[in-house]
């Protein structure tokens, strides 16, 4: 059973993937808390908008001559954007701690809403397929 | 993995503060360090720098400490002729440390750890969800 095929896994799945990547970027926020000149950055939250235009996918680059280099990591599905919300400090930074926190733990509250429901909807296909749990 | 890369930045973050608390430690033990011979500098506070770095396999800004400064400024003086430290006039150089200003760095550092230490539990957590799946 392939999950993915199912356009309600599909989005959950894209959920789970959009908060661990936000997670990663509230974690550089936190652990440059108090490096000079560093600015916030957040993830910007997928619109319905993008998630139709972006049925087409993404388009990756040709390598049409050997001595092209393909990036090492592949290109990310999310937009990185400032998060101007804190203040700035004399040293050039504006991360606030609290702030990030907040982030942080609604990111890890969202994350685990989104595998309760990826299990109920596992077990309701289990329940069709008339399996017991 | 991007929990793998979260734990790593949080890990940095620590290891980080880590080191401005080892050299907040050193100014404190040392706050009294003056010179042995007649007019030689006492201890000079030293300030710890951060900088951000990019980690090129996660993609990720890793927090790193740069090169420890030392701190500017005049140092206090103190009439004591017997000091061995002691110049001309009988006043020694006291170190320019300030125990109030190294308290408050110290307790900057300590929160910051735990905000690190946060982001770890965060990540872990959502990590131990997603396995959790398998389950059922």
């Amino acid at each position: 059973m392939d999950l993915d095929k199912l356009p309600l896994f599909k989005a959950m799945m894209r959920r789970m993937q959009w908060l661990s990547e936000r997670q990663q970027v509230l974690g550089q926020n936190v652990a440059n808390a108090d490096t000079p000149h560093y600015r916030a950055r957040d993830l910007k939250a997928p619109s319905f908008a993008e998630l139709v235009g972006r049925s087409q996918a993404q388009v990756s680059l040709v390598t049409t001559n050997p001595n092209h280099l393909n990036g090492t990591r592949p290109p990310t599905a999310f937009k990185t954007e400032a998060d101007n919300s804190g203040e700035i400090s004399p040293s050039g930074n504006n991360v606030s701690l609290e702030d990030q926190m907040l982030k942080v733990s609604g990111a890890a509250g969202d994350y685990q809403l989104t595998t309760s429901l990826y299990k109920q909807h596992v077990a309701m296909l289990k329940t069709v397929l008339g399996k017991t749990q | 993995m991007d929990f793998d890369a979260t734990i790593r930045v949080a890990a940095s973050g620590l290891a980080a503060q880590g080191s401005r608390l080892k050299v907040i430690a050193e100014n404190l033990a040392n706050a009294d360090s003056t010179g042995t011979t007649p007019g030689a500098e006492p201890y000079r506070r030293k300030i710890v720098t951060f900088r951000s770095v990019l980690d090129k396999t996660t993609g990720a800004d890793l927090v790193k400490t740069g090169a420890t400064q030392t701190a500017g400024g005049d140092f206090e003086r103190r009439y004591d002729p017997s000091h061995p430290a002691a110049d001309a006039q009988g006043y020694v150089m006291m170190p320019n440390v300030n125990p109030l200003l190294e308290m408050m760095d110290m307790r900057e550092a300590q929160r910051s750890y735990e905000a690190n230490l946060n982001v770890i539990d965060a990540a872990r957590n959502m990590l131990s969800r997603a396995i959790d799946l398998l389950h059922g």
